[in-house]
């Protein structure tokens, strides 16, 4: 786009310059053919090859056509003033010898004179106005194309000035892009080293773990052996003095015993006693319980039943367990009832296992009551 | 001193444990869930000629309780026919509760049927009786020992010697056959006293055990008919528009609860049986049925739908108003109140079927006692002890008897065809 701007941006004015040249040279050859030639182009230059670079030599080359054309505006300028100068000086000189003329000729007939005067004055106005017009011309043209000149500088120079900002806008850009880049790398370039910074401290870190681990396990290890050296040494020494004490305590022991055996004798019975009473309420506690669930077993609660119902049987018991008797000691009022107490009482007994108890529980159950009381009859 | 102490405190142990000793009392809480053991000893006979076996009945009869294991005939240690040769510990030592004797002589045309019972471990002779009956009437002279044995043992009166009622069909579609037929209770001696190519429902047994109300549809329409069994002579009581159904006898057996639709809805009526004058219970937009008396004859119970699903409602005689009385489950219907009036059998719909249940009226407390799934018409026994009802055996209808306690339960000998609705009878004598 900017290029393409740039070329239409170009063209008008080298148009223009061209056209301003041609114009300047016409003009010159219009109004000076006889004029001489540029003595600088007629002089004879001695060249010498400085540098064969043909990039500087082409920027030179455009600097010096800048200049040569430069130089060709002021020439015509100045030329331009000088025919006026010499115009305005002829016309002078004609209009003198006019005068003259009219005066050496004022003997001829007035009328004459007269006619041709007015003649003469009809056609120096002709001549005026013509070269007015002329005259005219040439300024319209001269002012045309000053305007266009101008016209070309200015554009030029907003080209040059566009072109100027372009570039520093461009310049600007870049810059700023570079910044950014530059920026961006920055940071990339220190993440990078950061996660290298992280890695290397991680790996660092796990070696020195590792190395820790290591070292501890081995400090362990150690420990343990010297642990169990020490649990080895100190264990034969405490057998040791075990086995002194023992032997120390076996004499004492011995001792001792020969001095109470007197005293124990003497409460063996009575301890027999405590421990026979122990093992009887133990015994006793387990033949009621026996007792308890042989006489559910044989119960066969009447379907007329209800929870209501409650009777109290009185036992007596030999010591081999055998029922002697059987009675109702507390009626349920219902002889159904009644009946099938004692007939749970007849069905369980005997209970031999009486004859296995001691002498001191057999006591207890030589008489006793059960009291039936269902629970859950339907 | 120190060691003294230890044998101090043991003596006061033994000091303790001796005194209590004279009040030591086991508390019994718990019973065995078994049947009484019981010895039912062939009864003796003079020539071995006898068309039935007592012995057997009665041990049969008893056993169908669900209340007594009779011992094994071959398990007997001795077959004694009196007291005076029972040795009680023959009996103890196989675990028998009790020992029944007998014999049977001959008199005439007649049979005089002796009989004992023993408590072996009372040791004592509790029951010597003798009936005498005619030689087609052996069986029932069984069911008589049976009742008094079990009257003797449980303290409850037997009902071996009642009769049960049913209805049986026969064929199919136009060839169907209905008939109402009477029989032992354990289904032996089955007689038809009715016989129609109409169906055939709603037996019910007057309080006297003489006559039976039943439905029948001979007419075209159903109607309630009441039939005198001893002569065979019949009245029809109702024949109202609509369903004449479910007629049931007041304790006094002087009225007569139906549910008839004549007025719209089914609804509860009683009928006077002398007068024929008729009173109606219930009214109300909900199907009202299957009446039952209570056994005070104060009010009745009945199947209603009035909240939606059929369940039981008790109507009060005295107050005229109706309360709901089961509130288990989504189906309760046909109520029969048990002999003391405690107790309501009914069928009650369970996630898997229907079955015969029983609802404590104190409690609520509902219990399932049947185990077959399609049961419908149950019926108490008059002692209370069983119900009958009819269930479903393969595609037939059949008859199953129940203990109270749900612990036993009995299939009749199979009719031909389908069997349904049983009505068990009262007392008979």
């Amino acid at each position: 786009m900017a290029r393409k701007e740039r070329r239409v941006g170009y063209g008008l004015p080298v148009v223009l310059a061209i056209g301003l040249h041609l114009g300047v040279l016409v003009l010159s050859l219009l109004h000076w053919p006889a004029s001489e030639p540029e003595p600088s182009s007629a002089s004879i230059v001695k060249a010498t090859l400085v540098s064969t670079e043909t990039a500087t030599d082409q920027a030179q080359r455009a600097q010096e056509a800048q200049a040569r054309a430069a130089e060709a505006q002021k020439q015509a300028e100045q030329d331009a003033k000088a025919k006026q100068a010499e115009e305005d000086a002829q016309a002078k000189a004609e209009r003198q010898a006019r005068e003259q003329a009219a005066k050496q000729q004022q003997a001829e007939a007035a009328r004459q004179q007269q006619l041709e005067a007015i003649e003469k004055a009809r056609q120096q106005a002709e001549e005026a106005a013509q070269r007015r017009a002329e005259e005219a011309e040439q300024a319209a043209q001269r002012q045309a194309a000053a305007e266009k000149q101008r016209k070309a500088e200015a554009e030029a120079r907003r080209q040059a000035e566009a072109e100027k900002q372009r570039k520093a806008e461009e310049a600007r850009k870049q810059q700023a892009e570079a910044e950014k880049q530059r920026k961006a790398e920055e940071a990339r370039k220190q993440a990078e080293a950061e996660k290298q910074r992280k890695a290397e401290e991680a790996r660092k870190q796990a070696e020195a773990e590792k190395q820790r681990k290591a070292e501890e396990a081995r400090k362990q290890a150690e420990a343990e052996k010297q642990r169990k050296a020490e649990e080895a040494r100190k264990q034969a020494e405490a057998e040791k003095k075990r086995k002194a004490e023992e032997a120390a305590e076996r004499a004492a022991q011995a001792a001792k015993q020969a001095a109470q055996q007197a005293l124990d004798q003497s409460i063996a019975g009575e301890e027999q006693a405590i421990a026979n009473a122990r093992q009887a309420a133990q015994a006793a506690n387990g033949f009621k319980n026996l007792v308890k669930r042989a006489v559910e077993q044989a119960w066969i609660i009447p379907a007329s039943a209800s929870n209501q119902l409650r009777a109290v049987v009185h036992l007596t018991l030999l010591p081999t367990g055998e029922l002697v008797d059987a009675t109702i000691q507390k009626s349920s009022g219902d002889p159904t009832f009644d009946r099938s107490v004692l007939q749970a009482v007849e069905r369980a007994a005997p209970f031999r296992e009486m004859r296995d108890l001691p002498p001191s529980a057999q006591r207890q159950f030589r008489d006793f009551n059960l009291d039936f009381n269902p629970e859950d009859v339907r | 001193m120190k060691r003294l102490t230890p044998y101090l405190c043991g003596w006061l142990i033994l000091l303790f444990s001796s005194l209590a000793s004279a009040d030591l009392t086991i508390q019994i809480t718990k019973g065995s869930d078994q049947a009484i053991p019981i010895a039912v000893v062939p009864f003796a006979e003079q020539d071995g000629t006898l068309p039935e076996d007592i012995a057997d009945i009665v041990s049969n009869d008893l056993a169908r309780s669900g209340q007594f294991d009779p011992l094994a005939r071959s398990a007997l240690v001795a077959t004694p026919h009196t007291s005076d040769q029972v040795y009680y510990r023959d009996w103890r030592a196989v675990d028998s509760n009790y020992v029944v004797v007998g014999q049977v002589t001959p008199q005439g045309n007649d049979y005089r049927i002796q009989f004992e019972l023993m408590d072996v471990y009372g040791e004592k002779r509790m029951l010597g009786e003798a009936v005498t009956v005619s030689a087609n009437q052996l069986r029932a002279g069984a069911h008589y020992v049976s009742d008094k044995v079990f009257e003797a043992i449980t303290g409850v009166r037997g009902a071996f010697s009642t009769r049960i009622a049913y209805v049986t069909a026969q064929g199919a579609g136009d060839d169907r056959q209905f008939a109402l037929h009477v029989a032992d209770a354990d289904g032996h001696n089955g007689q038809q006293i009715l016989g129609s190519d109409d169906p055939i429902m709603s037996p019910a047994w007057s309080p006297d055990g003489k006559k039976l109300a039943y439905v029948s549809f001979e007419s075209g329409n159903s109607a309630i008919y009441v039939q005198n069994l001893a002569t065979g002579q019949r009245v029809q009581l109702t024949s109202f528009s609509g369903i004449n159904g479910a007629p049931a006898w007041s304790p006094d057996g002087r009225r007569l609860a139906m549910s008839l639709s004549k007025d719209g809805q089914p609804e509860i009526y009683v009928m006077d049986i002398g007068s024929r004058g008729l009173q109606r219970l219930t009214n109300n937009d909900s199907i009202d049925t299957e009446p039952s008396w209570a056994p005070d004859g104060q009010s009745l119970v009945f199947t209603s739908d009035r909240s939606g699903g059929p369940q039981l409602y008790r109507y009060n005689l005295g107050s005229g108003q109706s309360e709901r009385l089961t509130f288990t489950g989504n189906y309760n219907s046909r109520g029969r109140f048990s002999p003391d009036g405690k107790t309501l059998f009914m069928i009650h719909r369970g996630n898997d079927g229907f079955h015969v249940a029983r609802q404590d009226l104190d409690t609520n407390r509902l219990t399932i006692l049947s185990d077959s799934r399609w049961d419908e018409s149950p019926s108490v026994a008059p002692n209370g002890s069983m119900v009958i009802f009819a269930t479903q055996q393969g595609n037939r209808g059949v008859l199953s008897v129940v203990s109270a306690d749900g612990n036993a339960s009995y299939r009749l000998p199979s009719a031909q065809g389908d069997v349904r609705e049983p009505a068990w009878s009262p007392f008979m004598n």
